[in-house]
């Protein structure tokens, strides 16, 4: 057996700190390193929506509202099977979607405003000034589909 | 107690191979994180999209057009098609390449929208 005086002991010792600094070191990133996966995984998600409601969007503002309508139920669906680590805002954002969905289909002004009661921010009366502003996002335009 | 070098020289030693397993693990993390976040062709294309709203280049278009074929099977249509119109429109709009217009005017006509032609296009790749 070694003596923890003698220069063996030492060795022993000096190598065992090193180990113990490495360890640390990766135990720390460890820690962090997981707590961030779980914030990248819900970013995953929301990218994964994304192409969805971009396309959306765009085919509203240059294309078909029938494309804009079928993308943003899409959305929606995805949304609702898939509400991921936020569900506060996942509610909120289907609110919004479902909301907009109703007014791209020209649907009748009181299943707007029974709509716009679930959406935040949405007020009755200045239902009809939110839809004039979705209505200028479109740029073409279309014969009334 | 007196701080002598070799004590110094050991607390640096130790605070450099905490320093490399901290980098080794991070290492590992980073790229897990990656992979959670664009680990699929439909959230890699989430991604470039919202990197192309940010800052709108040819070689980010290029890259996520590349992604869309890879991307179908789980986009669906119209999505898939749709995107591909917006990113064609935007690599029309960023090198007003003949080519690039032409294939973006075909893509738009291909979904029977109401303005395809170069103009509206142009207009298109313009628009955020």
């Amino acid at each position: 057996m070694t003596a923890p005086g003698s220069p063996s002991g030492r060795s022993v010792r000096k190598w065992l700190t090193h180990a113990a600094a490495v360890l640390f070191g990766m135990a720390v990133s460890a820690v962090v390193g997981h707590s961030s996966l779980a914030g990248a995984d819900s970013a995953g998600k929301k990218f994964e929506r994304q192409p969805l409601i971009d396309a959306a969007w765009f085919a509203y503002g240059w294309g078909s509202e029938d494309d804009a309508a079928a993308l943003l139920r899409r959305y929606a669906a995805r949304l609702r099977r898939e509400p991921g680590d936020d569900p506060v805002s996942a509610r909120y954002e289907l609110a919004f979607a479902e909301f907009r969905l109703a007014i791209i289909e020209h649907r009748p002004r009181a299943e707007l405003l029974e709509l716009c009661a679930s959406v935040p921010k949405c007020r009755p009366e200045a239902l009809d000034e939110l839809v004039a502003r979705l209505a200028a996002g479109r740029k073409v335009a279309a014969p009334h589909q | 107690m007196a701080v002598t070098p070799s004590r110094t020289l050991l607390g640096a030693s130790h605070l450099v191979l905490a320093v490399i397993g901290f980098g080794a693990v991070a290492a590992y993390y980073g790229h897990a994180r990656a992979g959670r976040m664009f680990g699929t062709p439909q959230r890699g294309l989430g991604g470039a999209l919202t990197s192309l709203q940010e800052e709108p280049t040819k070689e980010k278009t290029s890259r996520a057009l590349a992604l869309v074929p890879l991307a179908k099977p789980e986009l669906g249509e119209p999505a898939a098609s749709v995107v591909t119109v917006r990113l064609l429109a935007l690599a029309a709009h960023i090198s007003r390449d003949p080519g690039d217009l032409t294939r973006a005017v075909d893509a738009c006509r291909a979904r029977r929208w109401p303005s395809c032609d170069r103009e509206s296009i142009l207009d298109m790749g313009g628009s955020r």
